[in-house]
């Protein structure tokens, strides 16, 4: 060839044998090739599979679980992988993926990305405060208010001015009913910008749930309070009295308790003895049992003033209905109470006051209410009860 | 006399700091007697010593020569004389520009002491147009100063920057600054326990607003934050029935057993005049009535007679009282 290139001139007979020896150069070499055939090209009837796994031409991500091309593997590897990218690159290629998922409202995978932006340690404070403001943002659409707030506030430790920041820190902390920053996020926006509507709107809202919350707070106190005083002078005009308790512990000075008090009849549930509006008279609920019928009548509110009599008087007003015989009349039936400590039956005075039968050795309040057992005089009902067998409580 | 005039060379910026300082002790112990003061004003050169003084690097110095300057403009002719010297002098001394660098200064250790002399400055009637001329000059100067006093940790030395207070009270008397952004944030300090001063300044204001009519209307608007203001250091802790709480603005309903009262009788006696003021127009007395006040000052009138005992508030509770109890009866004031 050199000599060839060494002449100046070339005739156009000499040029065209030029072109044809070089062109027989080629076909030498080409031929002089190991013969193979291309089997790396895609088959023909299943093209189309083939081009749906390309990353160039794939219509639809990778879901886990697939089969990943190498190629994809292969960009992935230059996208993500620390040596081919500096962290400003690597932390801003998770950016990039961050945002995209956040226009496709994919915010947990917004999530993921950002943070692994994050974890690029990319020193690089304006990118680090764009992924945690990012990162904020994502987490503001799916309420995690706290974790948004805590971003929002790191964001603004790498750029103090960030305006889009401290308004999400601003919001969060509202949600979060934390005033106290609101407000300072707030003051703080309109310090640069005095028309800021929506800080301004802001700042009054928090400022009026803020109020609202304290007043409420303060009646729930108060209201507390009241019960409270209530309850100590319901007990100190029971202890007063020396009444005495099914279930309170016997020999220790047991403390009355509102448990003790709340009646375990489902009909007095909501009645449990309370000092009437003078503050003097006990008002108590009551069980009227008829061992006859296996059934009991209930008076939420009886007087500790009023007499036997007087409850006997309301009770019969009307007959019961299961009284077929009417002996269960006002002048015809003892009443009766269960001591059940010793397992035996006392017979009460019907002119007594409640108040007076209760103050008996014998009577105690049982499951929060007066128990009392109605029978027709002289009957046999009568005879039964009273011979009842009955155990003495065992003392726990 | 010729002691004071000698000792005007030791204050030169340029001498010995020792010799600075013990002139200087020296003539702060005389601004502390009325013949001192006046051999003091008298001779404008030592003044000027003292303006010069205040500058000074030696943190000691600086703050003698300010203190002193505290006590010469305690009263209004010598607060006059010093402030016009000022500007008389070749170099202006810029007193007031000074002071509100100083207190508006994170890092300053004069805050406090210079907030003191502008106090006094600005108690003088005649100054205080001028004053607020130079203040407003920078448009950045008011809302920084009220930021210093809104923000409890703003001066970083520990200065209290409580003197702010009486320097906005005065401010107020002139009735063409009173902004409502700089009141919102200085409303809270009306209760402000930690100093009688704050408290004082900030009712004072209070007060100089309620003079003019024509606020009343921004007072008793939807928001109330104003009337609240004025109406926490008169609520005690007794307990209102459920009907009467709700008729209270929101941050006096179901206040704790723990509320005590403003425990100063010029004080509750300043906020009832206030409330006295907000009685001139039927409006404002329907409004009045419409949040509770009537009830709030009868126990206020109660604890008053039966704990306080001082005259004057009761004086001052009974007129208001008198005025809202009588709605048809109109008294001769405008309607």
């Amino acid at each position: 060839m050199e000599e060839l290139a060494a002449q100046r001139t070339w005739t156009e007979e000499e040029r065209l044998e030029l072109a044809a020896q070089l062109d027989a150069d080629l076909d030498a070499f080409i031929d002089g090739l190991e013969k193979k055939r291309y089997e790396e090209g895609w088959p023909e009837d299943r093209w189309q599979e083939e081009m749906d796994k390309h990353p160039f031409f794939m219509k639809r991500a990778p879901q886990p679980g697939d089969d990943v091309h190498p190629m994809f593997e292969g960009l992935q590897k230059l996208k993500y992988d620390p040596e081919e990218n500096t962290r400003d690159e690597l932390a801003l290629n998770y950016k990039e993926d961050g945002n995209f998922y956040m226009k496709h409202k994919k915010f947990r995978m917004a999530i993921y990305s950002f943070t692994e932006g994050i974890k690029s340690k990319t020193e690089n404070p304006d990118v680090l405060a764009v992924l945690y403001n990012n990162r904020s943002a994502a987490h503001f659409f799916i309420k995690n208010y706290r974790s948004s707030l805590s971003d929002a506030q790191r964001a603004l430790f790498f750029k103090p001015d960030y305006t889009k920041a401290r308004w999400r820190s601003a919001q969060c902390a509202y949600e979060l009913e934390r005033f106290d920053v609101c407000t300072q996020m707030c003051e703080e926006l309109l310090e640069v910008d005095v028309d800021h509507k929506e800080a301004n709107a802001l700042l009054h809202k928090n400022k009026m749930k803020k109020l609202e919350i304290e007043r409420n707070q303060r009646k729930e106190a108060a209201e507390a309070k009241r019960r409270l005083t209530r309850f100590h002078r319901l007990r100190d005009a029971i202890e007063q009295r020396a009444i005495k308790f099914d279930d309170q512990r016997v020999g220790k000075k047991a403390a009355l308790t509102e448990e003790l008090l709340q009646p375990k009849f489902l009909p007095l549930e909501d009645h449990s003895v309370h000092l009437d509006e003078d503050g003097s008279t006990l008002v108590w609920p009551a069980a009227f049992s008829y061992p006859e019928f296996l059934f009991s009548d209930f008076q939420q509110k009886l007087p500790e003033t009023a007499t036997m009599q007087d409850c006997l008087a309301t009770l019969f007003a009307e007959p019961l209905p299961c009284d077929k015989a009417q002996s269960y009349r006002q002048g015809n039936v003892n009443v009766y109470y269960e001591n059940r400590k010793v397992g035996c039956v006392h017979k009460v005075a019907v002119e007594k006051q409640l108040a007076e039968i209760i103050a008996e050795k014998g009577f105690f309040v049982s499951g929060g209410a007066l128990l009392f057992y109605v029978v027709p005089k002289d009957s046999r009902v009568e005879q039964e009860f009273i011979h009842q067998q009955r155990r003495p409580m065992v003392y726990s | 006399m010729d002691t004071v005039r000698e000792l005007v060379q030791f204050m030169q910026p340029n001498q010995r700091l020792d010799l600075k300082a013990v002139a200087l002790t020296h003539v702060l112990g005389l601004t502390g007697s009325s013949e001192g003061k006046s051999a003091i004003l008298s001779l404008d050169e030592m003044l000027m010593a003292i303006f010069g003084l205040t500058y000074d690097e030696n943190q000691t110095v600086a703050k003698d020569a300010v203190l002193s300057l505290i006590n010469l403009t305690a009263e209004e002719e010598a607060a006059i004389k010093v402030f016009q010297l000022a500007k008389q002098v070749q170099p202006t001394f810029a007193i007031v520009e000074v002071a509100a660098k100083h207190v508006t200064d994170e890092q300053s250790d004069l805050a406090d002491p210079w907030s003191m002399v502008l106090s006094n400055l600005t108690r003088v009637e005649s100054l205080v147009h001028e004053i607020l001329g130079t203040l407003e000059k920078d448009e950045q100067t008011l809302p920084r100063l009220a930021k210093a006093f809104a923000q409890l940790d703003y001066n970083k030395k520990k200065a209290k920057l409580h003197y702010l207070a009486p320097i906005f009270c005065n401010l107020t008397q002139l009735c063409c600054h009173r902004k409502y952004q700089l009141l919102e944030k200085l409303l809270p300090f009306a209760s402000f326990e930690g100093s009688v001063v704050r408290r004082g300044g900030t009712i004072g204001i209070l007060k100089n607003v309620c003079f003019d009519v024509v606020y009343h209307d921004v007072i008793l608007d939807e928001q109330g934050s104003i009337l609240v203001a004025i109406l926490q250091p008169l609520c005690g802790p007794e307990e209102f029935s459920d009907e009467d709480n709700d008729l209270l603005p929101i941050e006096l309903q179901y206040l704790p057993e723990s509320k005590t009262r403003e425990e100063d009788p010029d004080l509750r006696k300043m906020l009832l005049e206030c409330l006295l003021q907000l009685c001139s127009t039927r409006r404002s007395r329907e409004i009045l009535r419409s949040k509770g006040v009537y009830e709030i000052l009868r126990e206020y009138h109660k604890w008053e007679a039966k704990v306080a005992k001082d005259s004057d508030c009761l004086l001052a509770c009974e007129n208001v009282v008198d005025i809202l109890i009588k709605p048809s009866i109109q008294a001769n004031l405008s309607s």
